[in-house]
């Protein structure tokens, strides 16, 4: 009886450790995967839904290059957490960090691989990301990430029309930042004291939501172009 | 009445204090804009510097729409000042230069008189506030062009530029009302004395001292607060917040008209009882 | 004889003051009515009154046989007015201050007449001139066009010559005349000279402190009225004595160190003093002094005190 519960044991153990995926492995074919575009151009409408804040709906094309330069630009206004369009694994993977396999999951219906990312710097921002991977075309389906100074945040991308390419038709950004302050009111209001808070300090979360269509691969975007009026 | 109504208009447009306010505005307004114009990225990099950390933000902030949405905050409060130097000097102007006598003696009703005079005073009033409107918000944008319109509150707002125009149009329908209150107000002072000055200073002194009241942020004070016209006239900014609490501003409207009622009611009372002695 | 305004009991009280008071006055159609009264009598007080100004306190006024308090519109449709100092809007020309004025007056005051009016007040080269480059004089003239603007039949006029040199004077009576006489206009003129309402006035009300004290025409006020005579003489008793046993016996007030006083009319003063002549008495002098002009003289004097 008692050999029994032994082999038991290491049956399990050994069958587990034969579906051991390397955390490694995994980000790496996401990084090769997306280092086959070195640049792109997309249009983007953006949708804002964050208490504290009240825009309107926007269009903006985004410019991306390699490794992690990127540039918003507008007719009119808009706007993104910076977070949220900075995001791209090779800038994900471009520090030094642990990776950790954690388990498969089923994420919106495709089966994922969860690994979690720790910096081994500790000066570092991030303090965790847990990416949901998709082994099968080497993307990323869902990141949470939480910071230092920021609070925690989570990117949803959703693949459709450009999933071929490794590149997100519509992204949900959820975010939560912690102590922002918010700033000085530049109307004067004898009515309105009364809903801020004493110290003008906030929680703002909420989503954004950017919806991606034309995108242009690989055109050779100069790098002189992401220098020019960076509007911000 | 449309007869009292030009001959009050004529006595107002052909009196040199009456320009005092186009003046003031086309003065005022010209060097809000020059300032905004100069140091106005500036202003709003300070003002954002928070929500800049956090996102990403293209788009030119500065433009029409903010500069005509400033003018409108600094001169919503000023505005007042001028148009009681002319509705001071409708009734008492003519007790000073003892024109009552000649005007009086006349076959025309004293409630025609004070109505004519009164809607005279209120076309003045809206006359300079259109004219605010048309230097502010059509000057600006026609300089700056249109554009988002940012509006930090109780939280950040920013509206799309095709946004903005309904909403200065009700702001400044809205600050009709709050001007007509102001006129009212001196022209019920100017009820009362002979002379100009009294009218001009009392309707000043009131409003000063309501808006003091109204900004000081004790427990007392601010209970004081709903009961004052001005906290009233401050309500045309409601339309520049989202959704607009559009019970509120109403609410707000009702409580102006009543006073507008009520002063130009007490004037017309005074005024029928009142012995010509000037 | 048609009543143009009839004024019963009417009383104007301040706090503790009673400007007008109880006083009673009728101005029939045709009449040059003078209204006088020293300085502060309540003159103003009761024009400002027919002129619904001031509401009186008590009493009433009827004018064209109408109720004033009633009728108030049409009135003063046909009424025109100077009341005290002539002012205007200095700022308007003098064109556009009787423009605005008549466009009050219930009538079409056409710029024709606007510009006659101008004429016969010796303005009309000067309807451009804002009011305020105008002398006293030249708004004394304005003030009468625009009483007349509208050729009322009315005409009340409040010291319309105060501060007038003797030629203007001169000038608005005899305006006053040819409106009276020519146009048949009724006029309520007031003064505080009673020289001034004499030569002009037909009929007049004389009133201090908001009281009257005579009403009547001219005429009967003014010259069928005995006069107190001071009599001068060189004895007092002997003139006494010689006046003792006839009918000038009647005629004496009074008698003082050196003087006599009289009560005597224009005929009988002639005769008293050659009866004096011939009883061998010297008279020095004669002083005839009617009452009501020594009496008006006095209480104006004491206003203006």
């Amino acid at each position: 009886m008692k050999n029994f519960f032994i082999l038991f044991l290491f049956s399990i153990i050994t069958s587990n450790m034969a579906q051991i995926i390397d955390a490694n492995e995994l980000l790496q074919d996401v990084k090769q995967k997306f280092d086959e575009i070195s640049d792109y151009e997309v249009d983007a409408m953006i949708t804002v839904d964050v208490n504290f804040l009240q825009v309107p709906e926007s269009n903006a094309k985004i410019y991306f290059k390699q490794p992690d330069r990127v540039k918003l630009e507008s007719e009119g206004f808009a706007m993104l957490p910076k977070q949220g369009m900075n995001f791209s694994p090779a800038k994900l993977l471009n520090i030094e960090y642990t990776a950790i396999y954690v388990k498969q999951e089923i994420l919106d219906n495709y089966k994922t691989e969860v690994v979690k990312i720790i910096p081994t710097d500790s000066e570092e921002d991030l303090i965790l990301s847990t990416l949901w991977i998709d082994p099968e075309y080497n993307i990323i389906r869902k990141i949470e990430s939480t910071t230092k100074n920021t609070g925690t945040n989570k990117i949803h991308l959703y693949y459709d029309d450009h999933l071929s390419i490794g590149l997100p038709d519509k992204v949900e950004f959820t975010f939560n930042i912690r102590n922002f302050q918010l700033p000085s009111s530049i109307t004067m209001d004898f009515d309105t004291k009364e809903e801020k808070p004493a110290d003008n300090k906030t929680e703002i979360s909420g989503m954004v939501t950017v919806l991606y269509s034309n995108y242009i691969i690989n055109s050779g975007i100069p790098d002189p172009f992401f220098e020019e009026e960076q509007q911000d | 009445m449309s007869t009292l109504i030009q001959i009050e208009l004529v006595k107002i447009f052909r009196k040199w204090r009456t320009y005092i306010g186009f003046i003031a505005i086309a003065v005022l307004v010209v060097i809000i804009q020059l300032s905004i114009y100069l140091t106005g990225e500036r202003f709003i990099d300070f003002a954002i510097q928070n929500i800049k950390d956090t996102f990403e933000m293209v788009g030119n902030f500065v433009n029409g729409n903010l500069i005509a949405l400033l003018v409108l905050q600094m001169l919503y409060v000023h505005i007042p000042f001028l148009i009681v130097l002319v509705g001071g000097d409708l009734l008492a102007s003519e007790a000073t230069a003892g024109t009552y006598r000649i005007l009086l003696t006349r076959p025309i009703s004293r409630f025609k008189l004070i109505a004519s005079k009164f809607i005279a005073g209120t076309i003045y009033a809206n006359l300079l506030l259109a004219f605010l409107m048309l230097v502010s918000l059509g000057g600006s944008l026609l300089i700056f062009g249109s554009g988002e319109l940012i509006v930090i509150k109780n939280k950040i707002y920013i509206f799309a530029s095709d946004d903005t125009p309904w909403r200065f149009v009700l702001a400044y329908g809205f600050a009709t009302l709050s001007l007509t209150v102001v006129m009212t107000l001196s022209f019920f002072f100017s009820s009362l004395v002979e002379n100009a000055i009294g009218p001009i200073v009392a309707s000043m002194a009131v409003i000063i001292i309501f808006l003091i009241i109204s900004s000081i942020d004790i427990e007392l004070l601010r209970q004081l607060r709903p009961y004052l016209f001005v906290t009233h006239m401050a309500k045309w900014s409601e339309f520049f917040r989202e959704p607009v609490r559009i019970d509120e501003v109403i609410k707000s409207a009702v409580i102006l008209l009543a006073h507008i009622i009520a002063l130009f009611s007490l004037t017309l009372f005074i005024f029928k009882k009142k012995d010509i002695l000037s | 004889m048609v009543k143009v305004i009839e004024v019963k009991s009417l009383t104007k009280k301040y706090k503790n003051l009673t400007a007008v008071d109880n006083l009673e006055l009728d101005v029939y159609k045709g009449d040059v009515f003078g209204f006088l009264g020293p300085n502060g009598a309540g003159k103003s007080t009761t024009i400002r009154m027919m002129l619904s100004l001031i509401k009186p306190t008590k009493g009433s006024i009827e004018i064209f046989g109408m109720p004033l308090k009633k009728k108030r519109y049409e009135i003063l449709s046909r009424i025109g007015a100077i009341v005290e100092k002539p002012d205007f809007y200095l700022y308007l020309s003098a064109y556009k201050n009787l423009e605005i004025l008549g466009k009050l007056s219930n009538t079409n005051v056409s710029r024709k007449r606007i510009m006659e009016i101008l004429e016969m007040v010796g303005l009309e080269k000067r309807h451009t001139s804002k009011v305020k480059t105008f002398s006293h004089g030249m708004k004394q003239r304005l003030g009468l066009a625009q009483a007349l603007l509208h050729d009322p039949e009315l005409i009340i006029l409040d010291e319309p010559t105060t501060g007038l040199d003797p030629q203007g004077i001169k000038e608005i009576r005899d305006l006053i005349l040819y409106l009276s006489r020519d146009k048949g206009k009724t006029i309520l003129l007031s003064s505080h000279i009673l020289k001034e309402v004499q030569i002009i006035a037909t009929r007049m009300i004389i009133i201090n402190r908001g009281k009257t004290i005579v009403q009547g025409t001219v005429d009967e006020l003014m010259n069928s009225e005995k006069m107190k005579v001071k009599v001068e003489v060189d004895d007092v008793q002997k003139a006494k004595s010689c006046i003792e046993l006839t009918m000038w016996k009647n005629n004496l007030l009074s008698a003082g160190s050196n003087e006599l006083e009289f009560k005597l009319d224009n005929h009988e003063i002639a005769i008293l003093n050659k009866h004096f002549v011939e009883s061998g008495i010297e008279v020095h002098s004669l002083v005839p002094t009617r009452s009501l002009e020594d009496y008006f003289l006095r209480i104006t004097e004491e206003s203006e005190l």
